[in-house]
């Protein structure tokens, strides 16, 4: 159903929306940005928590936001604790070299996860020419493996993931990330035949 | 409560009631809620701010480029976040702490306002995490601190050398504690500069001429730290005027803080321990005393090195000790042996020559050069067993030209071909009084040092041995206790000779211009020692380039002419008493009896002293005389002479030995025993002592 060229589509897509958030977090930290081709995948929402456990066996950290309007549905932006800590170290350089995430650090991965976030569904939205309109992210740290489960739990309506596996290098530090797209069987198939005739 | 809540009373109490700011701003960006938390931050009410254009009343916020911001929230409906550590702040609120004025590091979030899906405006949430940031950063700092002394610890545990813990500790202070520059200045005795031994931060920049006297370049931190015994710091360095000297380097560098902690090492301080960083304000109470920590553990480290390293040497000096010792046994038992072979050779050599071959025989010429060469080898066994056995110094008499002369025969076989050795030994020189042992060790040790000044080019070491009068004034000149007769050992060099700072500490412990390895420094202290115990003096006189000459004075005593074999004109002795005759060596044996019998004795000879006791014990009064070897198995011949003496209390004994320390002449006359000889004799000197004890005792 979703063959080859409906993940180049949408990989092209995320690509441009990555780094265009890769060009604003560098002028924002003074710092080169540089983002790799993401890894792109189609699944169901229920098969995401077993993917990230497979992919990731540490607990992580996860950013997420609502979308809504033309579609409706919620993003994340998924690292593990030791990446957060390297992404934040990178961007602060030795004035406060960091182990633990504070609450300090906390605010800034919110920020840079609505750069991100936002960046990519801003290329979709404008791939697609209609509006999406976003909440402010939310970072929640895992202590426990089922947080992640539990989010997706509450998305009892959604039906889709659209996975994103992504890597930045920020002073040399490689930053590997899960950027996940979820929304309903509907919605996703609106972007993608949308996708496709624009391609076209 | 069965009534709706009324929402714009939760929103009356949120808005005034939550510790945060908010502002709403409508499309033209003018100020239509300016909350009490505002109010407070800022001063101002929220009557002067209603209905101002936010840029208007906080330009900054156009000139840090944060309006796109709130321009983008209201075009295009966006939310933003602003963390505090990328942004600092959005709204500029000043913090008063300590008479000082910060902004407030805030964390703000920009959300559309909207009303019947139209946007009208912006929702502007502040929250202050200036104290936050503040604790974090006082945390973090603290973190890497205990870090970097816990690795410094590690560091000390697995260290070899000063310079490896000098280096890795300023390693760490860059690379774990965060400082931006780290070194170790030392200082030595007798100059006020401070020596930069290592450092860690800049590859090529090095902070330039600190000294810690009272100079311009000597009241900086350094310079008090070290003069003081204490930690001294600042926190502003580009404009504190102590930094004036070195004011171009601070710039370049952009330092703005630095520590100068003491490194005190058995009570003196040896240098200090300097960091310096980039941010403003860094040495501080907590700080400070942790550093002072490290401090303490680096001149500990330090001095757990030295003591290592003095444990190290000593333990290398008792090995080789030990090596000697384990030499001097084994040379003592090939003396042992060599010498009863002597015995039979010289004993049946003189019996030839006095009794067999008249003098005008041919033979007689042969028979002397025999004896002359194993009078040679007696004296080389003696001397060899002196050097290797006597631990403790014991002055006699000695010939010391015998000494040189053996000394140089060494060193010839093991130089280097490309050194020449000469040597110039007056004859009829008179006797020192000095150990054996001790003389040659003075010897060695000026001619390989000698030996080691001419290893890269070769050249020629000059020995030479003189008789000396010294007079009153030449006494006091080159101070010697007295004037009189001195021995003058001169030990001369061509190689690449000393300067006057290095003549004046070549006899200090320690003291070495050889590389690692090469030597301790010792050799030269040591003959220092020597020659000063035998009351004798040492001059050294040397330039560079033109090769070094080492004078030893040691008083000498009175001459004596080398043993030759010259004969004595009166007759041997001879008797007819009963001698028994215990040796466990055949040839030695066997000639005792010969010599004996030829003397007119009535030799009975026994191998074994086991046998030789119930032989006298069986017939006690047999005897008139027992000669007896020393080294013998199952029972010595100091066993064996108390165990006779137990049986016939009278009964005059003979102790022959080759070498040992076991007995000696005095332990031998305390027990009883009539005469104490060391073999080889001659057959004269052995028929005298054999009619003396028989004549003392008629």
């Amino acid at each position: 159903m979703y063959d080859d060229n409906a993940i180049d589509i949408i990989r092209e897509v995320i690509n441009i929306g990555i780094g265009e958030a890769a060009n604003s977090l560098s002028s924002l930290v003074n710092t080169q940005v540089v983002i790799k081709t993401p890894d792109v995948h189609i699944m169901n929402v229920e098969e995401a928590h077993t993917y990230i456990r497979k992919e990731v066996t540490s607990l992580g950290v996860y950013i997420s936001q609502n979308f809504r309007e033309l579609i409706n549905g919620k993003t994340v932006l998924f690292y593990t604790k030791d990446c957060c800590i390297s992404l934040l170290n990178a961007i602060y350089g030795k004035s406060l070299k960091t182990s633990t995430l504070t609450e300090t650090g906390i605010a800034t991965l919110n920020e840079i996860g609505n750069i991100i976030m936002g960046s990519c569904m801003s290329q979709i939205s404008d791939m697609v020419e209609g509006k999406i309109s976003f909440d402010l992210p939310e970072v929640t740290v895992e202590i426990s493996e089922n947080y992640f489960t539990n989010l997706l739990k509450e998305l009892v309506s959604l039906d889709k993931a659209v996975v994103v596996k992504n890597e930045m290098r920020i002073k040399e530090t490689d930053i590997h990330g899960y950027f996940f797209i979820l929304m309903s069987f509907e919605d996703f198939n609106k972007v993608i035949e949308t996708l496709r005739k624009k391609m076209k | 409560m069965t009534e709706r809540i009324n929402p714009a009373a939760i929103g009356e109490i949120l808005t005034e009631g939550l510790s945060r700011g908010l502002i709403v701003i409508d499309k033209d960006y003018r100020i239509l809620l300016w909350n009490r938390w505002m109010e407070k931050h800022s001063g101002i009410k929220e009557s002067e701010m209603l209905g101002q254009n936010i840029f208007e009343k906080y330009p900054e916020i156009r000139e840090r480029n944060k309006e796109s911001y709130l321009k983008q929230c209201i075009e295009n409906k966006r939310n933003f976040i602003l963390s505090p550590l990328i942004h600092h702040y959005l709204i500029p609120l000043d913090i008063v702490k300590n008479n000082e004025t910060m902004r407030m590091l805030q964390y703000v979030k920009i959300h559309p306002f909207p009303i019947s899906g139209e946007t009208i405006g912006a929702v502007i949430i502040v929250k202050d995490l200036t104290e936050q940031i503040f604790y974090e950063k006082e945390i973090s700092r603290l973190t890497r601190i205990l870090r970097g002394i816990r690795n410094v610890n590690q560091l000390i545990t697995r260290v070899e050398s000063e310079d490896r813990l000098m280096n890795g500790v300023c390693e760490i202070m860059v690379k774990d504690m965060g400082y931006k520059l780290s070194w170790i200045g030392r200082i030595e005795e007798g100059s006020f500069d401070v020596i930069q031994t290592a450092w860690a931060g800049f590859e090529n920049e090095i902070f330039p001429d600190v000294r810690w006297d009272d100079s311009e370049y000597g009241q900086g931190l350094i310079g008090k730290a070290i003069k003081t015994g204490k930690t001294h710091f600042s926190n502003r360095v580009q404009t504190d005027p102590v930094f004036k000297p070195w004011r171009d380097f601070i710039l370049k560098t952009d330092l703005q803080s630095s520590c100068a902690l003491p490194l005190e090492v058995d009570g003196q301080i040896i240098g200090t321990l300097n960091l310096h960083s980039a941010e403003k304000e860094v040495f501080h109470g907590e700080e400070i005393e942790l550093l002072e920590e490290v401090a303490s553990d680096i001149s500990f480290g330090i001095k757990t090195i030295r003591d290592r390293n003095i444990r190290r040497e000593a333990e290398e000096q008792l090995r080789h000790s030990q090596k000697m010792e384990a030499v001097g046994l084994l040379a003592g038992g090939i003396a042992h042996d060599f010498n009863n072979i002597l015995a039979i050779i010289i004993g049946y050599a003189e019996v030839m020559k006095m009794f067999d071959v008249p003098p005008d025989n041919p033979m007689h010429g042969k028979l002397e050069a025999i004896l002359s060469a194993s009078y040679r080898a007696k004296e080389l066994v003696g001397q060899i067993l002196t050097f290797c056995h006597k631990t403790k110094e014991q002055r006699e008499p000695l010939q010391l030209s015998i000494v040189v002369k053996e000394a140089l025969k060494f060193l010839r076989a093991s130089l280097p071909a490309t050194i020449e050795v000469k040597q110039y030994i007056e004859k009829n020189l008179g006797a020192i009084l000095a150990d054996p042992g001790q003389m040659h060790q003075v010897m060695m040790n000026l001619c390989t040092n000698a030996a080691h000044a001419m290893k890269e080019k070769g050249g020629i070491l000059h020995v030479e041995l003189r008789e000396a009068e010294i007079d009153d004034e030449t006494a006091r000149r080159i101070q010697v206790p007295k004037p009189g007769t001195y021995l003058k050992l001169s030990v001369k060099d061509s190689g690449c000779g000393m300067g006057r700072e290095t003549i004046k500490k070549i006899f200090d412990p320690y003291f070495t211009t050889k590389q690692v390895g090469e030597g301790t420094g010792l050799g030269l202290s040591v003959v220092h020692g020597i020659v000063k115990a035998c009351k004798g003096t040492i001059l050294v006189h040397s330039e560079p380039g033109k090769g070094s000459v080492f004078e030893v004075f040691l008083p000498a005593i009175e001459k004596k002419t080398e043993e030759s074999a010259s004969e004595n004109s009166d007759p041997i002795p001879r008797g007819s008493e009963s001698i028994l005759f215990v040796d466990d060596e055949q040839g030695i044996l066997t000639f005792g009896q010969t010599v004996l019998s030829f003397l007119g004795y009535e030799v009975i000879v026994t191998m074994n002293s086991l046998e030789a006791l119930e032989l006298f014990r069986r017939e006690p009064n047999r005897f008139d005389l027992v000669i007896t070897d020393q080294t013998m198995p199952k029972m010595t011949g100091d066993e064996l002479a108390r165990e006779l003496m137990r049986i016939r209390h009278d009964i005059p004994i003979i102790l022959c030995t080759g070498f040992t320390e076991k007995i000696t002449a005095a332990v031998a006359e305390s027990m009883g025993i009539r005469a104490f000889v060391i073999k080889p004799l001659n057959t004269r000197k052995i028929a005298q002592i054999i009619r003396e004890v028989l004549d003392s005792e008629n």
